[in-house]
């Protein structure tokens, strides 16, 4: 298995199988890319998602991003995991376009008409296409989720918008904390199961898990608040500016990032595929 | 942000990384329930539960801009830990700046039941709008459409607006708030 730095495991780390997406940390050409040119390549990459309306685009999206992931040598196995999942809840989404959504034109292929609710083959058609793209933007957020630490992420984005310490570093102390507060949520819940404690509704437990939670979250901020009093950062100004450097990884990154989304949007607009 | 304390600072940011622990398993625990609940529009009551970084931050310390900040810390956590990746940023600005609206109409001066409802409502409804671009959302017909809007407002309204004023007066009695802007008001 993959080493998860932020992965967080769902059920208690009572087995591995409900894991959710986090940073792997390794070394590859994609990690060395800049956080910020990342950024830029993903947003790009998922509005060609979104403005397209073809059934291959997404395609193409997925196999531009298991290709990108392969050749930094990533495994591609978390993806389809999650894939899996995306799929088998998505059958509500399928159903509700399948059965609700307005025809467009009066060519519709009717399968059947119960009520208010009008099932079309082109309301079929729409649904699969909407998680089609909705696979897509996962895979492409993923080449973002996997390579990039979460701390180089926080401290270019600090620069670029000019925070002052007092703020930028609090986001730092957030992001060390996660791993205390995930294990902090696991006693609070196995306090409460060895006290037998009864939730009667699920509002009930939602407010006994996250207010022994909170609480403990707050005295921790207030520790830490006078740590970084006492060290100055309160009143410290931002004194040296870093310039960022682009590396030839970068450049690559971009390149291939706005020549598909380019590729995407003339395929989606001067192309009669579908 | 002149006029934040570091102490709030940390504090939201510190609420915003518990939140958004919370938010993961909050996250199976939807996307299950939008398989049986899709058609209907139901789901979106739900989706009201990913505002409460927003309500909460900015009940407790009272402060323009704080509403803002706070969800934009949980979803900067929930960036890094779900598969929503660099989008929950995108979500995370719209409801966020929505339920920051509301308060700054409100003037930050009342902080009642009713204008937490609000906020939360409001915010669903920048959700809502994001996702109306996202997941194509034109396409239905009206009726799901005005489904989906009604129980996104309640949802956040309830989910983000009321429980979040249920948070934080039972965190308020453990104490921990006593040197924020929550435990200052005339009961």
């Amino acid at each position: 298995m993959p080493n998860f730095t932020i992965g967080m495991r769902l059920n208690g780390g009572r087995n591995n199988t409900m894991k959710l997406i986090g940073y792997l940390d390794r070394k590859s050409w994609l990690h060395e890319v800049n956080p910020l040119v990342k950024s830029v390549g993903m947003i790009m990459l998922i509005t060609a998602a979104v403005i397209s309306h073809k059934f291959l685009t997404p395609i193409m999206l997925i196999v531009f991003a298991f290709a990108i992931l392969t050749s930094a040598s990533i495994p591609i196995s978390p993806i389809l995991h999650f894939y899996k999942l995306v799929v088998f809840f998505s059958i509500g989404l399928i159903l509700a376009n399948f059965m609700f959504t307005r025809p467009v034109s009066d060519e519709i292929t009717l399968i059947f008409k119960f009520g208010p609710i009008m099932a079309t083959a082109e309301g079929l058609a729409r649904g699969v296409r909407i998680v089609l793209r909705m696979l897509a933007i996962l895979s492409v957020t993923s080449i973002f989720v996997l390579t990039t630490d979460p701390m180089d992420f926080l401290k270019v984005f600090a620069q670029l918008l000019h925070l002052q310490p007092r703020v930028a570093y609090p986001m730092l102390i957030g992001l060390r904390i996660l791993p205390i507060f995930e294990s902090e949520l696991e006693r609070v819940r196995l306090a409460q199961k060895v006290r037998r404690v009864r939730y009667k509704t699920f509002f009930h437990k939602l407010v006994l898990l996250s207010v022994p939670l909170l609480a403990s979250a707050i005295r921790r901020a207030e520790r830490i608040s006078l740590a970084m009093a006492a060290k100055g950062l309160d009143t410290a100004k931002l004194r040296s500016k870093k310039r960022t450097k682009y590396s030839p990884e970068d450049r690559i990154f971009l390149f291939l990032s706005i020549s598909f989304t380019f590729f995407l949007l003339v395929y989606t607009f001067c192309s009669p595929c579908p | 942000m002149r006029s934040w304390k570091l102490n709030e600072i940390i504090t939201v940011v510190v609420l915003g990384a518990a939140i958004g622990i919370l938010w993961v398993p909050w996250t199976m625990f939807y996307e299950t329930v939008r398989g049986i609940f899709e058609p209907f529009g139901f789901n979106k009551f739900f989706e009201g539960f990913w505002c409460i970084g927003a309500t909460l931050a900015a009940f407790i310390i009272r402060k323009p801009g704080i509403a803002f900040f706070g969800e934009m810390v949980a979803g900067f956590i929930e960036m890094f830990s779900t598969h929503w990746g660099i989008t929950s940023l995108i979500w995370a600005t719209a409801q966020g700046a929505a339920a920051e609206a509301v308060f700054f109409v409100m003037g930050y001066r009342r902080w009642n039941k009713f204008v937490m409802f609000l906020a939360g409502g409001f915010a669903g409804l920048g959700e809502y709008a994001v996702e109306f671009i996202f997941y194509g959302y034109a396409g239905y017909r009206i009726e799901l459409i005005i489904s989906q809007i009604f129980w996104i407002f309640v949802g956040g309204g309830i989910l983000a607006g009321l429980l979040a004023v249920y948070i934080a007066r039972e965190l308020q009695k453990t104490g921990v708030l006593d040197e924020f802007a929550i435990s200052k008001e005339r009961r």
